[in-house]
């Protein structure tokens, strides 16, 4: 087996008495679809966080492509190659579709504030450069019909989609998703996970997301982790995570029979 | 040099003459880009002599579905450079319909666009055991895909060139040796009853309707189009084939379907033919973005406005003779209003507008002629190419479609039916010969449509076998009529009555939102819809709303008596299915103390009904209806 991408060992993470994770391990290979699940409360969210840099364990690993960035801030992580969406659209209400994926690129723009503010020479070359990249994004996920509307006028399923487009703007290795279909209908959904499925075999993009819908978890990903409490109780290919007693019971609640 | 009399030698000649110009355009991650002539002749040949080494054949088929993009119409010139014949398939088709007309055509090869027609096409691959090649042009989704019978347009475009190569003068032969009289393509009609047919076209055909409409509706090779209806419609063909090649404008394909009139803004077509759908659209839109926009704005539409409808009218009633006054009033109209107006919509370049297909309100017609967009109807079978008759500038008649196009021969026959013969008159049904003789006689295209001629101009009534008659034989079609009463905006419903009876008349809903709104404008003081219909000003209001209609229809078709209804046609009564559309006799049945009355000589009916609101309850209504004669003129 290759070294992993993505290797998360011993985390904890407190809010002052609560204990949101405890003593998490896992690995994500490169080019892996995996999911993230678990009940309400298990800690998704917080380990999302942990690994985009927004919080910080109090104790554990997270060593990314070789290196430790437990210690790194969220930025520097983005430009290492973690790129995420949110569960809660956290897009830039007032600005057009393609300002939203033209912001993406920034991490990659080498141009500064002098040169591009002068409209011809390399800025313009940069210009013309991101554009392309962002009409690429707009083209796989088919959104050129919105491209120049402003994002708080389109549905929610659209904005979701812009959202991810932005990450992938970012040209990330390892993309995060925080419930990527949360609100859908059957139709969104399924546009949706056509696309998750293309990044990740077309582009080659390790996708590590947290999904509540279990026909989508169990038909996309190549692995699951299941938390509760907290706690990692769970690991492996989706057929026998839901076989798994303990998963049943954390579901279903009480003690499997 | 004589122009080609195929597509393809169109298609060469062009790529010679007009070299770099562009042919086709496509907006791809943003940007138009161009496919010059030259180079569309170069894809052309590369797919075609590709396809020929994997086995198409001359007198071959070629099925093609998938989005209004260069590669369809690439596909369907190469398909007929190799001497075989396109089918267009539409992509809103029921897949058994699609599997029906593959098969049926007996195609060998289908080029679908990518990876969501490929999925319809290999799903029922074991129904369509000739198929032996799939084409795909867009690989995206598809690189996992291992069928033996999928291969990628590029990965036959690099076999053609291969052949090219090898055997350079390959391709101008295989040109070289179709004929005027090939089949072209087959143009499959979904009928409202029974299997698609299929109605084979040639070169010859085609040609003719593009030089014959070209003759009465000038194209300039400046031209641009923008192709963005169905390619396997005979109206798409038409224009984004036939005539293109033909003339040597350009086509220009929008980004996705849904960004289709944004494109058409940016292009600024010169030419533009669309079914009456679109065309309400744009009415619509610019009616509903008036109430949203600055009150400046829509001061000045609603100041303006008239202007243009006036001018409009005169200029239809009197060909260009407007007066002075008028012609000053619209030059100030043009500027401030129609011109940024016709900018936004993307008409501002417009010389050639048409529209075809159905009936467009005449309202939408002088709505577009004041603005100065000359919206032409068009009428036309997919058996005689797509078109027969078209208005001419200096002769515009809403309610007429026309006058047929040169060497086109329009007569009614003895049973009301227009019937058609013109050398773009089609070569019958392919595999179909039963339906070819119903629809052949003589040369004589059959339409199914009945109709009448005035002064020249054709007036199309509505397909024959909806036609009823009158006691004395008149032809009469309560569906033209009531459409046309229903064009008025005071007009919900209507239903017009008539068969074996000596005259016609009318039950009439009115419209409540519209005519109370004018009631309270005329101070009409009214409690109830029943009420408000009953008003003797209300009745004034309709009889000349019907007045109007009756003036445009024959004197024995028109109109004598009606009633308005005292309460609206409704599909909780059962009087209309679900959507909308009356159920005439059970109308009729429900009714037919009112009709008998209006045959008889009383003035008015007493109505004693119950009705059923929605919940449930019934109510009983009693009512006593006025009867209104019209005066005949």
């Amino acid at each position: 087996m290759s070294s992993p991408l993505l290797d998360i060992s011993h985390l904890v993470l407190r809010f002052g008495g609560v204990t949101a994770l405890q003593d998490v391990s896992f690995s994500v290979q490169p080019g892996a679809l995996s999911a993230i699940i678990g009940p309400n409360g298990a800690g998704k969210t917080s380990l999302l966080n942990c690994i985009s840099g927004v919080y910080r364990p109090q104790q554990g690993h997270i060593v990314f492509d070789g290196q430790d960035v437990t210690r790194l801030g969220p930025a520097t992580r983005t430009r290492r190659g973690i790129a995420r969406t949110f569960q809660n659209i956290a897009l830039f209400r007032g600005m057009t579709v393609l300002d939203n994926l033209l912001i993406g690129r920034h991490v990659h723009q080498r141009t500064g504030t002098l040169a591009g503010g002068v409209y011809w020479g390399k800025g313009q070359k940069e210009e013309i450069r991101e554009r392309e990249r962002v009409e690429e994004i707009i083209d796989f996920l088919e959104i050129q019909p919105w491209r120049k509307q402003v994002v708080h006028t389109l549905a929610y399923g659209l904005q979701k989609r812009v959202e991810l487009g932005r990450a992938l703007a970012l040209d990330p290795r390892l993309l995060l998703l925080d419930e990527p279909m949360a609100g859908m209908n059957a139709e969104e959904k399924e546009d949706m996970a056509r696309y998750i499925l293309e990044i990740n075999e077309e582009r080659g993009t390790t996708v590590l997301m947290i999904e509540h819908d279990m026909g989508v978890v169990m038909d996309l990903s190549h692995r699951v982790v299941v938390l509760n409490f907290g706690q990692k109780i769970a690991d492996g290919a989706p057929e026998d995570v839901q076989r798994n007693p303990e998963v049943q019971a954390a579901y279903l609640g009480g003690h499997a029979a | 040099m004589t122009p080609g009399d195929t597509f393809p030698k169109l298609l060469l000649q062009n790529a010679e003459r007009l070299g770099d110009r562009a042919a086709l355009r496509e907006k791809d991650l943003g940007i138009w880009r161009e496919t010059s002539w030259r180079r569309y002749g170069e894809r052309v040949r590369d797919l075609s002599l590709g396809l020929a080494a994997l086995g198409l054949e001359r007198g071959g088929k070629m099925a093609i579905i998938g989005d209004n993009r260069p590669e369809w119409v690439i596909a369907e010139l190469a398909a007929q450079a190799a001497g075989a014949a396109s089918v267009g398939i539409y992509q809103d088709s029921t897949l058994t319909e699609v599997a029906y007309v593959i098969d049926h055509c007996d195609a060998r090869f289908v080029v679908a666009e990518d990876q969501e027609q490929v999925d319809k096409i290999l799903g029922m691959i074991e129904q369509l055991p000739k198929i032996t090649h799939v084409v795909y042009a867009d690989p995206r989704g598809l690189r996992r895909y291992k069928h033996e019978k999928l291969i990628s347009f590029e990965e036959v475009e690099r076999r053609g060139r291969e052949l090219h190569a090898k055997e350079p003068d390959r391709f101008a032969r295989s040109v070289g040796a179709g004929q005027a009289s090939d089949l072209a393509m087959i143009c499959y009609t979904s009928g409202t009853t029974g299997a698609p047919k299929g109605a084979m076209l040639s070169f010859a055909n085609l040609l003719s309707m593009a030089m014959n409409l070209h003759e009465v509706d000038p194209r300039r090779p400046t031209d641009e189009f923008v192709s963005f209806l169905p390619l396997p419609w005979i109206g798409e063909q038409m224009m984004s084939v036939a005539t293109a090649l033909a003339i040597g404008f350009t086509i220009n394909f929008p980004e996705e379907p849904e960004t289709a009139l944004h494109d058409v803004r940016e292009i600024g077509p010169n030419v533009m033919f669309a079914p009456p759908r679109i065309w309400e659209g744009l009415n619509s839109t610019v009616q509903v973005k008036i109430m949203d926009t600055t009150p400046l704005k829509r001061f000045l539409y609603e100041r303006l406005m008239p202007v243009g409808l006036k001018v409009a009218d005169l200029r239809l009633a009197h060909g260009e003779q407007v007066p002075i006054f008028w012609r000053a009033l619209y030059f100030a109209a043009d500027w401030l209003l129609f011109r940024p107006l016709k900018d936004r919509l993307g008409l501002g370049n417009l010389r050639s507008a048409t529209t075809g297909g159905a009936a467009l309100g005449p309202d939408v017609f002088r709505f577009f002629h004041a603005m100065g967009v000359r919206l032409k109807q068009i009428y036309g079978q997919t058996e005689i190419s797509g078109i027969s008759c078209i208005h001419r500038d200096e002769r515009i008649k809403f309610h007429t479609v026309g006058e047929p196009i040169p060497q086109t021969d329009v007569k009614i026959s003895e049973g009301g039916e227009i019937l058609s013969r013109s050398p773009a008159v089609f070569h019958g049904y392919y595999k179909n010969d039963e339906a070819t003789r119903s629809a052949l006689t003589d040369g004589w295209l059959h339409s199914g449509d009945a109709g009448y001629l005035e002064d020249g101009q054709l007036v199309v009534i509505d397909r024959l076998k909806d036609v009823l008659r009158l006691a004395d034989g008149t032809q009469f079609s309560p569906q033209f009529i009531e459409n046309r009463l229903k064009f008025s905006p005071y007009i919900k419903e209507a239903v017009v009555i008539g068969q074996d009876q000596p005259y016609l008349v009318g039950l009439v809903c009115i419209d409540q939102s519209i005519v109370g709104k004018w009631a309270e404008k005329e101070k009409i003081s009214y409690t109830t819809y029943t009420d408000l219909s009953a008003k003797p000003r209300v009745y004034d209001l309709l009889q000349r709303e019907i007045d109007k209609v009756n003036q445009t229809l024959p004197a024995a078709a028109k109109i004598r008596k009606f009633v308005l209804l005292y309460k609206e046609l409704d599909a909780d009564d059962e009087e209309l299915t679900r959507t909308r559309k009356v159920r005439r006799s059970f109308v009729e049945d429900r009714y037919k103390g009112i009709i008998a009355a209006l045959y008889g000589d009383e003035q008015r009916i007493a109505v004693d009904t119950t009705i059923r609101y929605q919940d449930g309850r019934t109510a009983r209504i009693q009512a006593n209806l006025a009867v209104r004669e019209m005066r005949m003129a």
